[in-house]
């Protein structure tokens, strides 16, 4: 069972030196037609501005006063880099608003000494960044959330938590405007009001909705958590009492994390499919790398040298700041752990080996450059094979089938240009094979030639119009090999023909 | 014990084996006698072969040769890694399976890898060279491919004589540069004889050994041979070229199977189109 959640509301939106001034400094935006207040900071609120006063109005008032201009991008951006960096805290952490964060600290907060510790821990690394907190813990996240924007701070006992939650203000259920107004008309201001009704006649004249956000504010109703990243099957970190800078620090520590994981991954008889390094700079950046491998994975070793290649293939490498002062590396993937066959002399041990160099170049290159092939049944050249990335598709016994007859030549290009390349060509029409043509403004003159292979659309597939192909293999006078064809029937189909070059013949 | 650290015992006892790299490598034959021959016994495998293909247009047939090569060196068993560079796919065409198969390689033994840079292909080039036991792997980079030079060689060099893996360097339209591959092959098509009933004949190229550390040097017609996967002597070129319309396959028109196309083709004459 969770126990208790975090939430976190800024004053009024995370925009940065807006709690450092002395002075009165305000955030505007355009809001209705017109451009109103956001957030104010204390001096400012202390002289009676608030948020949704328009920016003439408080000018009025206070003619030297700061204004900002709201940067809602910056802001998102802001709170999203918040959340990755609170995943030190738990892995499960969720967006809640356009300022406020949720911590599923079930089983967490214990790490760092208890909720009390893991509040001042949060506090501390708000305010170092300068950022005003609320912090709430609550049974549920509604309970937590309500607690964090409307309620008092901090940690509250049994009874203490009660008369909080019913002393909160109706606007803390987060229900339509409308019905707020209503509540607010018939009296009902707090949530303790809400609660003394009879629920028959509230849910007649409010729908059930209100009851259920009720329940779930008062900690009566399990609620789903969305995390923004899931849960990892296991995970192992470890926090440094000084920040380091280097990179090969970090790796070796991913090898002892991965050490760690794998007696975990052992004793639950799996392997790792993928896995994710989290790296947190001490000032409050964090960063995710993730590798994945073709099949489970414990070794500690090989973990690190995709990390090590990760690393290497970075377009923006790992920037350390003033260091970094805590690793975790998290498996994310798992998969049963098939026991490798035994057989040191066979296939076993070279099959393992291009899978392993399958995962290096993956990590290296990105999944879907390194490709498997699969046959498609299908008439169509290019639809023929299909490249699939190697990591997800199993070592391959698929049945390829033979275009040529024994004792012929092939049937099919080594090569194929994707897309064909347009041609000009000379032919007898309607359905001979070209005597001449052009391709890249070079003229070729055929000496060989053999067809048509006629290759009938998928109309089924295709939309619009497709048009049937007549494929010839040539040969030029030099001994070049090439696989032409003709898109369109003379007289037969609407669009006069047209000739492409598809591939190239050993 | 777990498969990656037991693959890489294995590697540690073939690595420090100074001795075991001075033992004469496996050969395989190529299936010509006189090119055998002058190979001192087949091609080496895990070694460094370089494949020039001799202009753009030979793209075909150096492609052909180098997988010729890797098909012999593998015995279609073990796996082919092939490492191309985008450029070069975009120029000459990505690799086809069917045409593979064509040849008589499996294409599930396939692993293509695509590359951007040609520092990323000297990577994944050594990253393979490396890992893979066994098995051929197919480095085309495009262009010249400055970055392949003499010291990239040595490594990749080193790195496949302790794995055993292949390695096959195919260069089209690119000068040779100094190396220390253990052959060196120019490639370019070569006209095929008419088989009796096709027109075209099998896969022929004309490979001039330009570098050979074992022998002499050389030019030979050779011919694949799709059904044995194997390399054979190109028999003497007829001088004559077979006329054009008599071998064309005649083709139903309009649903009657009686009436045939060659039949209404001297009226309809020539027309171009593009």
């Amino acid at each position: 069972m969770w126990r208790a959640r975090a939430g976190r509301q800024a004053g009024g939106g995370p925009a940065e030196g807006l709690q450092a001034g002395l002075k009165p400094h305000v955030i505007f935006a355009n809001r209705n037609s017109a451009l109103r207040l956001t957030a104010v900071n204390a001096p400012a609120a202390g002289l009676g501005l608030h948020p949704g006063l328009t920016l003439a109005d408080a000018r009025s008032r206070l003619p030297d006063l700061l204004a900002t201009e709201a940067d809602d991008a910056a802001d998102a951006a802001l709170v999203e880099a918040l959340a990755d960096w609170c995943t030190r805290f738990t892995p499960l952490v969720s967006v809640d608003g356009a300022d406020g964060l949720l911590l599923d600290v079930t089983g967490a907060a214990h790490l760092f000494g208890g909720e009390a510790g893991l509040l001042t821990a949060l506090r501390c690394a708000f305010v170092r960044h300068r950022l005003a907190i609320r912090l709430a813990f609550g049974g549920t996240p509604s309970m937590a959330r309500a607690l964090a924007r409307f309620g008092p701070e901090g940690i509250l006992d049994d009874s203490q938590e009660k008369a909080a939650l019913s002393a909160l203000s109706v606007h803390a259920l987060g229900m339509s405007p409308g019905t707020l107004k209503l509540l607010l008309r018939l009296g009902l201001r707090t949530i303790g009001m809400l609660e003394a009704e009879p629920r028959a006649p509230l849910a007649a004249r409010f729908g059930a909705d209100l009851l259920h956000k009720l329940d779930a504010v008062l900690g009566r109703i399990e609620e789903p958590f969305a995390s923004r990243r899931p849960m990892p099957a296991c995970m192992a970190e470890r926090a440094f009492a000084e920040p380091v800078t280097q990179q090969a620090m970090i790796l070796s520590v991913i090898r002892r994390l991965a050490q760690d994981l794998a007696q975990l991954l052992e004793q639950r008889g799996e392997g790792g499919r993928r896995f994710e390094a989290h790296v947190f700079r001490a000032d409050g950046a964090a960063r995710f790398l993730a590798v994945e491998t073709g099949r489970p994975v414990r070794d500690p070793a090989l973990v690190e040298r995709l990390f090590r290649e990760r690393l290497a293939a970075l377009a923006d490498p790992l920037d350390p700041g003033f260091g970094f002062d805590l690793v975790r590396l998290a498996v994310t993937a798992v998969e049963r752990w098939e026991r490798p066959l035994e057989n040191l002399d066979g296939e076993g041990v070279a099959e393992a080996a291009l899978e392993t160099l399958t995962d290096h170049l993956a990590t290296r290159l990105g999944g879907h450059r390194v490709t498997r092939v699969l046959p498609c049944d299908t008439h169509i050249p290019e639809r023929a094979a299909e490249r699939l990335p190697a990591q997800q598709t199993e070592a391959a016994t698929a049945n390829w089938p033979l275009q040529r007859a024994a004792g012929e030549p092939p049937a099919r290009p080594l090569r194929l240009f994707e897309p064909p390349e347009p041609i000009e060509a000379l032919a007898e029409v309607p359905d001979g094979p070209p005597a001449r043509f052009r391709w890249r403004r070079v003229l070729h003159d055929v000496a060989h030639a053999e067809g048509p292979e006629r290759i009938a659309p998928e109309w089924w597939r295709e939309g619009g119009k497709p048009f049937t192909r007549d494929y010839f293999r040539i040969e030029d006078r030099e001994g070049h090999r090439y696989w032409l064809f003709r898109e369109g029937l003379y007289d037969l189909e609407p669009r006069e023909p047209r000739w492409f070059l598809h591939g190239l013949f050993a | 014990m777990d498969m990656e650290s037991r693959v890489a015992a294995l590697q540690a006892l073939i690595r420090p084996g100074e001795s075991l790299a001075r033992e004469p490598p496996i050969r395989t034959l190529l299936g010509i006698g006189t090119l055998d021959d002058a190979l001192g016994g087949g091609l080496a495998a895990g070694s460094l072969h370089e494949i020039y293909g001799a202009a753009g247009r030979d793209a075909g047939a150096a492609t052909g040769f180098a997988l010729g090569l890797a098909r012999r060196l593998t015995g279609n068993t073990a796996p082919i890694v092939w490492l191309v560079q985008s450029a070069a796919t975009g120029e000459y065409g990505h690799p086809y399976a069917p045409g593979l198969t064509e040849m008589g390689i499996d294409p599930n033994r396939l692993l293509l890898a695509q590359v951007r840079r040609e520092e990323e292909l000297l990577e994944a080039a050594l990253q393979s060279a490396r890992n893979l036991l066994g098995g051929a792997i197919v480095i085309e980079p495009h262009g010249e491919a400055r970055q392949l030079d003499l010291t990239a060689g040595r490594k990749l060099a080193l790195a496949t004589e302790a794995s055993g893996a292949s390695l096959l360097l195919l260069k089209i339209a690119a000068d040779p540069v100094a190396s220390p591959a253990a052959t060196r092959w120019r490639v370019s098509a070569a006209p095929s004889h008419g088989a009796p009933r096709h027109l075209m004949g099998p896969p022929r190229m004309e490979v001039e050994l330009l570098r050979n550390r074992n022998g002499r040097t050389g030019t030979w017609i050779v011919e694949w041979n799709s059904d044995e996967s194997v390399f054979a002597n190109a028999p003497a070129l007829q001088p004559q070229i077979v006329p054009l319309s008599g071998t064309v396959a005649a083709l139903p028109r309009n649903g009657s199977s009686g009436e045939i196309v060659a039949g209404s083709r001297g009226q309809a004459g020539w027309r171009r189109a593009g």
